[in-house]
């Protein structure tokens, strides 16, 4: 083992040497409105893991919604007296069943009375015990009833809970998680900082994101409910509450412009403390991949969060203060005029918002695939391969990312020559993100790869990001798009990319960085039963929404059995439902071993037990109060793995590299 | 139409939705050499490479040669894409059959159903005859260039005929235009058929089954259930039809 000279430091000297004040801290400025920056990543870390719970019961609603939908009932009796015509049964017979069932149905459209067909028809919902029951709010004739009496789900309620499950997870698990809690956790101690450059606003920034995050989830209690407009809110559909989503749309734009907000002070934190802080030695090119795209993440931040910003104030005024900047004139509900201003334009919501929510995809993606090259490279022990090429290739992304977003909008009505443009900038995206799968594979080569938990996910991102990356082709070009817009295809490809992409990064991360933050180790089998129970359920659960999404079946459409050419998918419709329940237990075993390992986890043997290069191993597991009893020196970069010089097959950053041949011996290289 | 298609895209009849297919085809065979590339050589690697006790990796930093292969080949590849899909997408969304030189139609869409106008007797539009029914019975010949105007009266829709491959949203404050050719009437629907339970109400009186439309733009509460049936049938079919409105 390398003599490490942090680690004959004991935690005591080093907090004693930090300075009393820490100590004489109260409990609530330590570890509450604190402004050290490990505290407030594992805040985001903690936080954001709940709201994973959150938009994962969502996620839940929604494929158990589509798998036995409000008409499942009637459409299998009609199914079944099909099947007996076909398998001989009288047809007049067959025919009085299926009309029975026809009339029964014409009567309940008839009567406006959809819901009350689904309050009889639904199919038991054991799953949720009927948890609406808690978010029924009477009678009132002007809430929409989207939950009924008996708590069950309406297929009312289906669009607010896809919009909600898509809001959660990206404002408040995936972006926050990656920027908020590995951002914040990681980039001072890869770089060699104490702290970040504005811890104040550091803390700021995450008491603004967490009374966002209220903000947004307190709307499900609102009378009628949570919005409902998609997580993407075109208008004129939010911008009225006359058209279906009252307060909770509004409380949805407030939360989001308070988490938008948060993202643009931790992304200033995050630029300026890179740029000026980094310890001697620590050149730009000898950070870690990960704060490479930590910094590149933050400035698409900076650039593209405040356009989002200032679109939901737009929308906000439109609610609430009679402007229209969306709203055209000569709109009408259901016969009657609308009276608004008009003049507005509908579209140039959508131009706005993928104005920032394109670069978001980036923002969601590029500090996984920063995860993953660290993660890649540690157990490989092997360089990066082609370090630069993966520097230049995360700004490549990040600046195409700026000018591809009007492939979300190809079929919005938008001049469709400007479609030409942008869906050759998109098709251009591709090859940024395939140099960095090559790399990735060219680090696997030839080197001496040890598998553990971190590893298995790392790999999994490269392999099914893959899959995510490739499908986006299809719909980057657009004639293709045309039909796939829209359909499953999409909701495969976006959590392709997301969830079997992002989220395999986060799971990496968290592995990979757990011992430096609690200074004990997660339980290595059921980080691998984990893994696995996650790595084939993610692919029951998204994988057929290729094959409905080819199919036609478009997305966000609370019951398939509407259609009748859609009645063939059914089965994998539940296929995907149960597959997603599988992996929804399967994230049992990581939070028991993740709270079992803060707590009683056996212990790291030394602060580097991965044999890892970067700096934030230097320090003691977990790191104390400004990080450093000395601030290290960087000697070179983070991925001198296996260098010839050397005899261990790591060569740490803040120890020079011998100039010659080691000896056999330890002490050559000391 | 019942249709099997459980493992490919939806069959699809109009004018331009062979190339589109066709396309989707090419584009599938390059990402398939690209898939089974990368998990191939990703498997070789982690069986290959297995880490042993003792033993250091190969030392290297990369490769400019082939940093230059890999970012070349594929820019390649990827530009050849985008210009063949350029044409396409000129064709289909950017070019419009001149007035008097389709089957015009207008469709009006609103929470939750679409408003189909159709010219009447003197065979223009926005003119007294004119006539419509609410329910999505969208009624067009087999073979002919069919012009659709598309408003809406309230939220953003999005017409989607699967099997003719269109899809335009509709957007409140403006009409768009959209354009298909349907090449294959629906079959003709057997005698004494059984009702599909959904298609009861507009389907008994049409000779031939009709091709299903969908909105694919979320549009409120009651998205789900908006939808709508296109009647592709011979031109006199059509004109029986038209007449008896």
């Amino acid at each position: 083992m390398t003599e490490n000279p942090a680690q004959t430091v004991t935690v005591e000297e080093v907090h004693a040497q930090a300075g009393h004040h820490e100590h004489a801290m109260p409990f609530l400025r330590k570890y509450v409105f604190s402004t050290d920056h490990k505290v407030i990543g594992l805040q985001y870390l903690f936080t954001c893991l709940f709201f994973f719970l959150v938009g994962g019961l969502l996620a839940l609603m929604v494929r158990w919604e589509i798998a036995w939908p409000y008409n499942y009932t009637t459409w299998s009796k009609a199914k079944k007296a099909e099947h007996l015509v076909q398998g001989g049964t009288p047809e007049a017979e067959a025919q009085a069943i299926v009309k029975a069932e026809v009339e029964r149905s014409k009567e309940a459209v008839e009567n406006a009375g959809l819901l009350e067909l689904t309050a009889k028809e639904h199919m038991p919902r054991p799953f949720l015990f009927g948890a609406g029951k808690l978010l029924y709010f009477g009678d009132d004739e002007k809430a929409p009833k989207v939950y009924d009496k008996d708590g069950v789900m309406t297929p009312e309620f289906y669009p607010t809970a896809f919009s909600m499950h898509a809001s959660v997870m990206i404002f408040l698990v995936i972006i926050p998680l990656l920027t908020g809690a590995f951002g914040n956790y990681l980039i001072p101690l890869m770089i060699g900082a104490k702290d970040m450059a504005f811890p104040f606003l550091n803390g700021l920034s995450y008491w603004v994101f967490f009374s966002g995050s209220l903000i947004l989830t307190t709307s499900f209690f609102v009378p009628g409910g949570a919005s409902g407009a998609g997580w993407t809110g075109y208008p004129p559909l939010s911008s009225l509450p006359q058209f279906g989503f009252m307060n909770g749309q509004s409380l949805w734009c407030v939360g989001v412009i308070f988490i938008g907000s948060s993202s643009i002070m931790g992304a200033l934190n995050y630029i300026t403390t890179i740029i000026n802080l980094r310890t001697k030695g620590m050149s730009l090119f000898r950070m870690p991949l990960t704060v490479w795209s930590l910094f590149i993440t933050a400035i698409l931040q900076c650039f593209a969060t405040p356009v989002l910003t200032s679109a939901l104030g737009m929308l906000l005024f439109d609610r609430h203060m009679g402007t229209s900047f969306f709203l055209p004139k000569g709109l009408d509900i259901s016969g009657v005029p609308l009276d608004v201003a008009g003049g507005g334009q509908v579209i140039l919501w959508q131009h706005l918002f993928w104005f920032y929510s394109h670069p978001a995809v980036y923002i969601m993606i590029l500090p996984a695939m920063g995860i993953v090259s660290d993660v890649i490279a540690c157990y490989s022990r092997k360089p990066i391969f082609g370090y630069k090429p993966m520097v230049f290739a995360i700004s490549g992304i990040a600046g195409l990312g700026f000018v591809v977003w009007g492939h979300h909008m190809f079929q919005s009505g938008m001049n469709p020559t400007l479609g030409t443009t942008f869906m050759i900038s998109t098709i251009m995206i591709a090859l940024p993100s395939a140099v960095k799968v090559f790399n990735w594979l060219g680090t696997l080569w030839r080197g001496q790869i040890q598998f553990n938990p971190a590893m298995w996910y790392a790999l999994a991102f490269v392999s099914m990001f893959t899959i995510g990356g490739l499908s986006g082709i299809y719909m980057a070009s657009a004639p293709v798009d045309i039909f796939i817009h829209d359909t499953y295809y999409i909701v495969a490809h976006l959590h392709y990319v997301l969830f079997t992409g992002s989220v395999m990064g986060i799971f990496a991360g968290i592995y990979h960085w757990f011992p430096k933050m609690f200074g004990r180790h997660l339980n290595q089998f059921w980080g691998n039963v984990h893994f696995w129970g996650t790595f084939i359920f993610m692919n029951g659960t998204f994988f057929l929404m290729h094959v409905i999404g080819m199919g036609g079946f478009p997305r966000r459409i609370g019951s398939g059995l509407e259609y009748k050419f859609l009645d063939q998918f059914h089965w994998m419709n539940q296929v995907m439902t149960i597959s997603a329940m599988l992996l929804g237990l399967f994230q049992i075993p990581f939070f028991v071993n993740l709270v079992h390992g803060i707590f009683f986890g056996r212990k790291v043997e030394n602060d580097n037990p991965w044999h890892a290069g970067s700096l934030e191993w230097s320090t003691v597991s977990p790191p104390p109060h400004l990080n450093w009893k000395e601030l290290p020196t960087a000697y070179h970069g983070p991925y001198e793995f296996s260098h010839p010089n050397t005899a261990e097959d790591f060569a740490p950053q803040w120890i020079p590299i011998p100039a010659a041949q080691p000896a056999a011996t330890h002490e050559a290289q000391v | 139409m019942d249709f099997d298609n459980l493992w490919w895209l939806a069959p699809s009849f109009s004018s331009y939705s062979g190339p589109i297919d066709v396309m989707w085809n090419v584009i599938t065979v390059i990402i398939m050499i690209a898939f089974f590339g990368v998990e191939i050589a990703l498997v070789l690697f982690l069986l290959k490479y297995k880490g042993q006790p003792g033993r250091k990796a190969f030392y290297t930093h990369g490769s400019h040669k082939l940093e230059i292969v890999w970012t070349c080949a594929p820019t390649v590849i990827l530009v050849a894409l985008g210009l063949y899909s350029t044409g396409m997408w000129d064709e289909i969304k950017n070019t419009f059959p001149k007035d008097g030189e389709a089957y015009t139609i207008r469709i009006v869409a609103q929470q939750f159903n679409w408003n189909v106008y159709y010219p009447g007797p003197d065979g223009r539009l926005d003119t007294a005859d004119d006539f419509s029914n609410s329910a999505g019975v969208v009624v067009v010949p087999e073979n002919e260039t069919v012009l659709i105007k598309l408003g809406s009266k309230d939220v953003i829709h999005s017409l989607f005929i699967p099997h003719m491959r269109v899809k335009q949203d509709a957007v409140p404050g403006t009409v768009m235009k959209v354009w298909f050719k349907p090449t294959r009437a629906g079959e003709v629907a057997p005698p004494g058929r059984l009702l599909d339970h959904r298609m009861a109400v507009l389907d008994k009186d049409f000779p031939y089954l009709p091709y299903e439309i969908a909105c694919a733009e979320l549009c409120g509460f009651g998205h789900y259930r908006m939808f709508g049936r296109l009647y592709v049938m011979p031109r006199a079919e059509v004109d029986r039809w038209l007449a008896a409105q």
